[in-house]
């Protein structure tokens, strides 16, 4: 029998302390003015079931994934003249234009395109492509390719313009780790976890509920603690306040064992993801990343699986959302930090390159390839030249998904592209 | 002059005592006890430092590895006999009872896997020179190998040998050792670099992560240096042991002239590691590595120049540079003690120590320390794990509580909770100091506990979360 505390209730009992004394720690100061702060407000009374705003499913290709075998160019001969052991035979590839078509292993994508819900952005990169995995995948998450900006990833960005003092869970990440992309400039607004209902304190074996209690007035934070104690005190504090709000919502939470998710852990937690929204979470973004794709050595096998998760997981994802009539709510965004070189090496694999195709995929998207697919000829050290900066495709989501101004979150104005069918998002008009 | 590197000496107002040498040892082991503080303190600086680096023999590796040998022995015996029936190309789809012996040769290397970083967790908590695990580990994150990749428990264990013998060795020595090392060599796919289109992977990370750091070269001495690596593989065919072996094979090896930052000739592998360990970048880049791993963010860029400084004048030797950096006043500063965040090794087997379990279930402890963020033998990319603040969030902070709670309650071995009477002097025995607001609020709501709630609680402090 768990007694997990209300997050009103916790914030109630926060206040008291903040009325105690002058030194008031920083974090106790925000959350007394998140109690005031509409939005937040609204996320925490958001009715069961109807999440009212949209939502949006990052997906994360780590290691490089080979766009050129993702979104195969068949009908060029320099493809299959760079490849010719790699390249996806002709007659395999499930075409969706005259000029490009998908890999055999994402057939369930090739379904969501014929029943317009899948759309493809081509040739998507930024300028003076770094071939680092980690230089490259900080440009994708932070979308500063100078490494000027503040060290903030665009999604945090997100969350510290529109709700600053928010402490609800605006981002969940299925990973054990905190993507830069979601870190902001104030913490405790991301929850890592696996699964929603495990996540929490436990008390030990024996010892009672009251040991929750315990816990809780022995991490509030207190005057003279050093930075790093600080920080510890506070993720913490936001840990608790994760799991009271996540216990409020799993008692909604309808488990899906059986509905058709393949069993890999990436198509498992694309069902956590859609048991959240369907239980009516206030979070408006999830991140989840999918590794392995960094395919120097005997790629094809390797890809194929890959691919096939990919496929798979969003394919049962896509369904499930349709069944629970919520897949005009959700937007599913994939990238990686870079595709692959364009001819293949001596052992059966590809080096780091550069641009790369993203899907887009959701009940708003304008069905399609979007952009122009990148000249094979027309090389740069042997890597594609990129056709559409990645901002691009950032900056569309955020405007007409999210319904938010882009400039001031991602450092300039970057041109949409028609990806999403008109006038799809309205965020903040609404409610 | 003063430098940063200046040995601390012990007076009457600044003296050595529990405090230093709580720091030393909590830097350099995992989770030392209050009677080991002691024991150090009476010891003296040098003699604490020398002890330190008194490393043991090499120790005998886990018993699960003869399993793994015996399955692939009778995965090449069912090759080599269908090889000699069929005199050609086998097509395993054909043959069930191979595919079978080959599954169970996996399934072999992932019980070994799993018996592999009991044995290391085990010597972690109990090795009488905890600073050689330490190392170790840091090697591990640094030159990464990740058994996803390279799917041979004998391999990953022989690289952590590796990394246990060169652990204050000669970096020279130790980088040349990974260049050959066939985990590695499987890792970043140089066993398959060939002439004519080189695999660039192992010589990219060799400069960006292993050595020098991004910024100190150029795309162009990439692509070169992957053409000196060609033929750097293992053997070919053979037996068990044999395609486990290094060999540098000429016929696919490039021997042509290289430009690789700035210096042309018909360059090999040796010859790169050569320059690279000319390169300025390179003691830079292992000093800062060093110094954050055992001071922490405090480290600053002076102490770092310092330490390059160092490295470069003692021939890349470890061993001098690190005991230099433990005798150092730099290293007792205040600032510096207490402000690095423990990985969920030095969490788990710190807890299991202070705790006293008997005969801890590590297995069962090392699936916690995934929950935790810290898979051993499976670093989560060739970057190795971040550290510091990335290893707290929501769903670690319940992994480590999950894990005392689990540990306190008895159920991954017996817990000795005789120091968890009262939380006040089990706080004061492994925790550091607490502010009185903390210390406080202990009182009020750990009094009259049971030991494991207490230890609990104690153990979930922000607090304990630091070394």
């Amino acid at each position: 029998m768990r007694s997990m505390m209300t997050r009103r209730e916790f914030l109630t009992k926060g206040l008291t302390i903040v009325a105690a004394g002058a030194t008031a720690p920083m974090f106790l100061t925000r959350t007394a003015l998140a109690l005031n702060n509409p939005w937040d407000q609204r996320l925490a009374a958001s009715p069961p079931g109807q999440p009212d705003w949209p939502t949006l499913v990052v997906v994360q290709m780590a290691g490089g994934n080979d766009g050129l075998n993702t979104i195969v160019p068949y009908v060029h001969d320099e493809y299959f003249r760079a490849r010719p052991r790699l390249a996806v035979p002709r007659e395999k590839v499930l075409r969706l234009t005259g000029e490009v078509g998908l890999h055999p292993n994402l057939q369930p994508l090739k379904q969501l395109y014929d029943e317009g819900s899948l759309g493809v952005v081509q040739g998507v990169g930024y300028p003076n492509p770094n071939r680092s995995h980690f230089r490259s995948m900080e440009i994708w998450q932070t979308a500063d390719p100078t490494g000027t900006g503040p060290r903030t990833g665009w999604l945090g960005r997100v969350f510290d313009s529109q709700c600053p003092d928010c402490q609800t869970a605006l981002g969940i990440t299925l990973s054990v780790e905190t993507p830069l992309a979601m870190q902001g400039s104030a913490g405790g607004r991301v929850i890592a976890m696996q699964d929603p209902v495990r996540f929490g304190f436990h008390p030990v074996q024996g010892g009672g509920p009251d040991e929750l209690e315990a816990f809780r007035q022995l991490i509030q934070p207190v005057p003279g603690a050093e930075p790093v104690v600080d920080f510890l005190t506070h993720t913490e504090m936001n840990a608790l306040l994760a799991a009271a709000d996540m216990h409020k919502m799993t008692g909604r939470l309808v488990r899906d064992a059986g509905s058709g998710y393949p069993k890999d852990p990436f198509a498992q937690s694309l069902r956590v993801v859609a048991e959240l929204i369907a239980a009516g979470s206030p979070t408006r973004v999830y991140y989840l990343s999918l590794g392995g794709f960094d395919t120097h050595a005997t790629q094809a096998g390797r890809h194929e699986r890959l691919l096939d998760s990919l496929g798979q997981g969003l394919g049962a994802f896509v369904k499930d959302l349709k069944v629970k009539g919520l897949l005009d709510k959700v937007l599913v965004m994939t990238f990686s930090e870079f595709g692959r070189r364009v001819a293949e090496n001596a052992s059966l694999g590809t080096d780091h390159g550069t641009a790369a195709p993203m899907f887009v995929i959701g009940g708003a998207v304008a069905p399609g390839v979007h952009g122009v697919h990148p000249n094979l000829t027309d090389l740069d050290q042997g890597d594609l030249k990129y056709q559409i900066d990645f901002r691009s495709v950032y900056a569309t989501i955020l405007e007409q998904w999210m319904g938010m101004r882009s400039d001031p979150i991602l450092g300039g104005h970057f041109a949409p592209v028609e990806v999403l069918k008109p006038r799809a998002g309205a965020f903040p008009s609404r409610s | 002059m003063a430098g940063p590197l200046d040995p601390f000496v012990p007076s009457a107002s600044d003296p050595w005592d529990a405090v230093k040498a709580g720091h030393l040892l909590r830097r350099t082991g995992f989770g030392p006890l209050p009677e080991e503080v002691a024991a150090a303190v009476s010891a003296g600086p040098d003699r604490a430092v020398d002890a330190l680096f008194t490393f043991p023999h090499e120790p005998a590796p886990p018993a699960a590895f003869e399993e793994i040998r015996a399955a692939e022995d009778r995965v090449d015996g069912a090759l080599m006999d269908l090889r000699r029936a069929t005199r050609g190309r086998i097509n395993l789809a054909e043959h069930p009872e191979i595919r079978a012996l080959i599954q169970e040769a996996d399934k072999a290397h992932f019980r070994g896997i799993l018996a592999l970083t009991a044995w290391w967790l085990d010597r972690m908590a109990r090795s009488p020179a905890p600073l050689q695990e330490k190392l170790t580990l840091f090697w591990h994150g640094h030159f990464t190998s990740s058994m996803g990749d390279v799917h041979d428990t004998i391999a990953m264990y022989r690289q952590n040998q590796l990394f246990r013998r060169f652990a204050a060795g000669n970096f020279t020595r130790l980088l040349d050792g990974v260049a050959r090392d066939p985990a590695m060599l499987r890792y970043l796919n140089n066993n398959e670099n060939r002439k004519g289109h080189p695999n660039e992977n192992w010589a990219r990370e060799l400069m960006e992560l292993f050595t020098m750091g991004i910024g100190h070269y150029t795309e162009a001495d990439v692509r070169e240096s992957a053409r000196a690596w060609t033929g750097w593989t293992l053997r070919n065919g053979g037996t068990y042991e044999g395609r486990r072996t290094f060999a540098f094979m000429p016929q696919i090896h490039d021997g042509g002239v290289k430009t690789f930052l700035g210096q042309t000739g018909a360059w090999d592998g040796t010859d790169i590691m050569r320059i690279i360990l000319a390169n300025p970048a390179t003691p830079q880049w292992i000093a800062g590595k060093l110094a954050r791993w055992f001071v922490g963010p405090q480290a600053d860029p002076e102490l770092v120049g310092s330490l390059a400084g160092f490295l470069r004048v003692n021939d890349y030797e470890l061993e001098p540079v690190l005991r230099t950096l433990f005798r150092s006043r730099a290293f007792y500063r205040p600032e510096v003690m207490h402000t690095m965040i423990k990985s969920p090794a030095e969490f788990a087997v710190g807890a299991v120590r202070h705790l006293g379990i008997a005969g801890p279930d590590w297995i069962r402890i090392s699936y916690a320390m995934i929950a935790m963020g810290q898979h051993l033998f499976f670093p989560p990319n060739v970057a190795g794990w971040r550290g510091g603040p990335a290893w707290m969030n929501a769903g670690t902070v319940f992994a480590r509580t999950d894990l005392v709670a689990a540990l306190a309650s008895g159920r991954f071995g017996a817990p000795d909770l005789r120091a968890f009477a009262s939380a006040d002097a089990a706080a004061a025995r492994l925790v550091g100091p607490l502010p009185p607001a903390r210390r406080s609020a202990l009182a009020r709501v750990a009094g009259g506990r049971t030991a494991p709630v207490t230890a609990h609680l104690v153990m979930s402090l922000p607090e304990y979360q630091v070394a």
